[in-house]
């Protein structure tokens, strides 16, 4: 399991927990019916509160991603054919914070297409 | 909690028995060098001191260990509240301080029961007084030196305003001055149990001060500096022991003000009245029909009922306002009084009970102004000088004269009094017996002022039937006593007593033919006539004489103090012949120890509860009206 | 947040001439772990100190919910106090029958080397904070006081540290407040941070509002007015500006770079602020 937590991020740690535990299920680190680390053992691993990663888990429950009492009992659940939306919604939004970038870079759209292709091939 | 407590307690105690017996032995070490055996009240005053430092110490110890180990916010993060642990700390060192006290009173009863003299009462009450105002200085200072310094100057404001309550209980018990009293007042605590009781109050209300505003101050103990403590401690402090005085005073007050003081108080008159000196100034005379009274304000204290001649009583007496000492006539028709003769101003009379009468004369020893050295004490009359003045008083026309001696041996001479009158070769003198060192020197005052040398003798000596009776330290030696010097007509070796006229007030013996006295533990009597000793019986109590030469034997129900206890009953028995002639059985009512009585013309019983009077020669009870 | 275990009302105390604590206000939920941050001398110690009954309020409450009776308080105070002359194993002994601990769990004891007989006054510092550790969690406590002793442990027994106070919190339910100035360890702990200044809390609020109400400015610029500025730091040409409160408003009528900075930073800055604040007064 690689899970990364940015301190600097103004998103809420919660948040950056849901992110990385779905990051880790698309990329095939978690697989449905694995268990969830537990919650205390997964504060103390990213030295995070345990309120924290509960709210975590609760939310990511709530999205269908996990099944079983929260903490220790939780397995993953991957529902089917939301694993390819997931995929694209998080490529996209990859790509929306890439192109914003690209842009305060000066570059236009066509710059970027133009990049794109010249890597790709 | 416990725990920790005891064993800290425990170890703490452990180490002052240590050191205490290392004391003990180094005293017997010493004296061992010197070549004594040790001496049990030696030790008692080692073990009692050593138990004063120990209660001081013990009492400011709870938190040292804590502070010293850096514990004491461990401490008060523990989950007690701070009066629990005030408790935990309170009890181990309490009982401690409790067990070493039972320890030592059980030493001293065992080795050294006259190492105090009366200062054991005063002993125990500081011993404990120290523990408690020692245990609420246990955070005064975080210095331990500073802390016993703190605690040494509260045990002595502490110790000076319960003595001065004391004393104070006793300028109303005996209704004088409290500056006559002086600062002896503490050998005598235990005077009786009124007092006693007083001043145990004394001393429990005036600790309560200290204890209490610590444990209030308590409440509200934590890490910051002393000095917050002390302040609010204080706040509390002031007005309770203001309090406690005022309470005190109060208790002091209720208790000697309402305690009899009876040892000289009541008196069987002849005609079986009773004279009594009761509060301040007054003195009532009780009959079977009713009370007569004089009010003299509080200006004048009666003291002490000398004589009784047909119609009048002497009295002496003590002016309040100038302290000047009295002798009063008291007209008991119509109670009228007046003073005959008053003891100059700055000189000194001897006690009132070593006064004398010889027939209508009452005499006494005085010194002059120029001779006296104020002991502070008005007990006891040591003489300075070599001068010594006998007043003879004519109870009639109530006129005084003056004989005065001179004598090298005065000076060492303490508590001089007369024992006896009589004449040789047409020539009247007085013996006179005072302390010179361990043994009563005997002098012969004679009329013309001459000062004639006795010796000595072990114990007081006695007069009768023209005979001096005097003590070697293994016999008993009759002496007659010629127009000049003496002859020894006897010497009885055993240890023999006679027994003594020293309360006696009656130099007149008339033609006796028997005394009696003891040896070892029988009575025994001595034939005047042939000097010959027959054994009257054993002795389970005092031979008494009453005057004018009657011989009585009060037998105790519990004798020996060592059964430790008082008495149930007491057994009069009137001596003569050879033979106790049984009088009467008087019963005592109450724990404290009882009392009798007898005088000239009666007894007088009393005990806890009441006083009873019996007058001579039926014995018959007399009831007064009035008299509670 | 579940109700308050632990209600702090107007609490002032203070030590001779000098007050550490000025009307202090403050209310702790099970479960919440709260950081208190502030330059030397601002009274976090002492309010440590107050919470665990070692120091009384000169004025104001103290109050604790039924859920938290006394034997249930931890408190890791800067000082360690034990009774030094003890052994490790007597020192156990007494905190688990006064506290009424039943098992006692001795692993981060066992894990030092720390033998049994081993004098108190003999351990190292960090030695003696992690048996103060261990005995205060061994209390089960639903209140755990811990104060600045991170400094004292070396990396790795820090962490084991931290992990044994997540462990309390993900367990039981603890409430904690830790004391800090080294925060890079715990940064992501605390879901509350307080910032005190002066014997009270100038700052109160989860570490995502705190990230979101300060930013960061490095420019060789003045600041534009309209920006409030609430510690500057000068770094050679370069000055610092740590703006507070910032609102998302800002970034539009502003041409500047806000970044994003975490919380050490953040708590630095606010403490820096308290200085200045205090140097103008």
């Amino acid at each position: 399991m690689n899970l990364m937590i940015d301190a600097k991020s103004p998103l809420p740690v919660y948040q950056q927990v849901i992110q990385a535990i779905k990051l880790e299920i698309l990329s095939g680190g978690l697989r449905d019916g694995d268990p969830l680390p537990s919650i205390r053992d997964l504060a103390k691993l990213l030295k995070l509160n345990p309120n924290t990663v509960a709210k975590a888990y609760y939310a990511l429950e709530a999205e269908g991603f996990s099944e079983g009492r929260s903490g220790s009992g939780s397995r993953v659940r991957v529902p089917p054919g939301r694993q390819d939306a997931l995929r694209r919604a998080m490529l996209e939004s990859e790509f929306r914070s890439f192109l914003g970038k690209a842009v305060s870079l000066g570059f236009s759209r066509d710059d970027v297409r133009q990049l794109i292709e010249r890597i790709s091939q | 909690m416990n725990r920790k407590e005891w064993r800290e307690v425990g170890r703490q105690s452990w180490y002052f028995v240590l050191a205490a017996a290392g004391m003990a032995l180094l005293a017997w070490l010493m004296d061992l060098l010197q070549g004594k055996p040790l001496e049990g009240e030696k030790l008692v005053i080692i073990f009692a001191l050593w138990l004063l430092v120990f209660s001081m110490f013990i009492g400011l110890s709870p938190f040292a260990m804590d502070s010293r180990q850096k514990g004491m916010e461990y401490l008060l993060s523990l989950p007690f509240s701070r009066r629990r642990l005030l408790l935990i700390k309170l009890l181990p060192r309490l009982a401690a301080v409790v067990l070493f006290y039972l320890a030592f009173v059980l030493m001293y009863f065992l080795i050294g029961q006259d190492a105090f003299g009366g200062g054991f009462t005063v002993f125990s009450l500081a011993y404990f007084a120290m523990f408690f105002i020692s245990f609420s200085l246990a955070v005064v200072h975080e210095s331990f030196i500073v802390q016993s310094l703190w605690a040494g100057v509260a045990l002595g404001v502490y110790l000076f305003l319960c003595l001065f309550i004391v004393v104070l209980g006793f300028a109303w018990k005996f209704r004088m001055p409290a500056s006559w009293i002086g600062s002896r007042a503490w050998l005598d605590l235990s005077y009786d149990a009124s007092t006693l009781l007083s001043a145990i109050a004394v001393f429990l209300l005036m600790a309560l001060p200290f204890i209490l505003s610590f444990f209030l101050a308590f409440k509200r103990f934590d890490l910051k500096p002393a000095r917050a403590f002390n302040r609010r401690q204080l706040l509390v402090f002031i007005p309770m022991l203001i309090l406690a005085f005022a309470a005190s005073l109060g208790v002091t007050y209720l208790v000697q003000n309402n305690s009899a003081d009876y040892e000289s108080n009541c008196h069987i008159l002849e005609n079986r009245q009773l004279l009594k000196t009761s509060s301040l100034g007054n003195l009532d005379i009780y009959g079977e029909t009713g009370r007569r009274q004089i009010k003299t304000g509080r200006k004048l204290w009666w003291e002490y009922i000398l004589f009784e001649v047909p119609g009048k009583v002497f009295i002496l007496g003590y002016d309040v306002n100038d302290s000047s000492t009295s002798i009063i006539r008291l007209q008991l028709e119509n109670l009228a009084w007046k003073v005959v003769y008053s003891i100059p101003d700055g000189s000194e009379a001897t006690p009132g009970f070593l006064f004398r009468q010889s027939g209508h004369v009452l005499v006494f020893l005085q010194r002059g102004r120029e001779q006296t050295e104020r002991s502070g004490m008005k007990s006891g009359l040591s003489l300075k000088s070599n001068r010594l003045d006998l007043v003879l008083l004519d109870m009639n026309s109530e006129r005084s004269r003056t004989i005065s001696f001179r004598s090298s041996l005065f000076p060492t001479f303490l508590n001089p009094y007369i024992f006896a009158h009589d004449e040789a070769g047409g020539r009247s003198f007085w013996l006179v017996s005072g302390k010179d060192g361990k043994e009563q020197h005997l002098l012969r005052l004679w009329e013309d002022g001459v000062v004639e040398d006795l010796g000595v003798s072990k114990k007081f000596p006695v007069y009768f039937g023209h005979l001096l009776f005097s003590h070697t330290a293994s016999s008993l030696v009759v002496r007659r006593l010629l127009a000049s010097g003496s002859e020894t007509i006897r010497e009885i070796a055993g240890k023999v007593n006679v027994a003594s006229d020293y309360f006696i007030g009656f130099l007149d013996v008339g033609e006796a033919r028997e005394i009696y006295g003891t040896r070892n533990t029988r009575i025994i009597r001595i034939d005047l006539a042939t000097l010959a000793i027959g054994d009257v019986g054993p002795k389970r109590g005092q031979v008494l004489r009453v005057p004018p030469a009657d011989f009585y034997y009060v037998e105790h129900e519990a004798w020996l103090p060592s059964q430790g206890r008082s008495d149930k009953w007491r057994k009069v028995f009137r001596l003569q012949g050879g033979k106790p002639v049984f009088i009467r059985k008087f019963d005592f009512n109450g724990k404290w120890p009882g009392h009798v009585w007898i005088q000239r013309h009666g007894i007088v019983l009393l005990d806890e509860v009441k006083t009873r009077f019996f007058a001579f020669p039926d014995l018959r009870e007399l009831k007064f009206k009035k008299l509670n | 947040m579940s109700q308050a275990i632990i209600e702090i009302r107007d609490l002032s105390l203070g030590f001779s001439r000098r007050r550490v604590l000025a009307s202090l206000n403050l209310s702790l939920g099970a479960g919440e772990w709260a950081v208190i941050a502030g330059c030397n001398g601002a009274g976090k110690s002492t309010l440590l100190r107050a919470i665990a009954g070692v120091l009384l309020p000169d004025a104001g409450a103290i109050t604790r919910s039924a859920e938290v009776p006394p034997e249930k308080i931890g408190f890791l105070s800067d000082r360690l106090s034990l009774f030094e002359d003890w052994t490790v194993a007597r020192a156990i002994d007494f905190h688990c029958r006064v506290f009424q601990v039943g098992e006692f769990d001795d692993r981060l004891v066992k894990l030092l080397g720390v033998g049994p007989g081993s004098r108190i006054r003999d351990l190292s510092a960090g030695e003696r904070a992690i048996l103060h550790l261990t005995l205060a969690l061994a209390q089960k406590p639903a209140l755990l006081l811990v104060d600045e002793v991170l400094h004292m442990l070396d990396p790795y027994i820090r962490d084991l540290f931290v992990d044994a106070l997540i462990e309390a919190v993900s367990d039981r339910q603890a409430a904690v407040v830790t004391v800090n100035h080294t925060f890079s360890e715990i940064e992501r702990l605390p879901d509350r941070v307080l910032v005190m200044a002066d014997g009270r809390f100038i700052v109160d609020g989860t570490p995502e509002e705190l990230r979101g109400l300060m930013k960061k400015i490095v420019s060789r610029e003045p600041l534009p007015g309209g920006v409030p500025c609430f510690f500057r730091k000068a770094e050679g040409d370069y000055k610092e500006y740590f703006i507070y409160p910032f609102h998302e408003e800002m970034r539009a009528k502003h041409a500047l770079d806000f970044q994003d900075i975490a919380l050490p930073e953040i708590i630095k800055a606010f403490i820096g602020g308290g200085y200045e604040q205090k140097r103008m007064a």
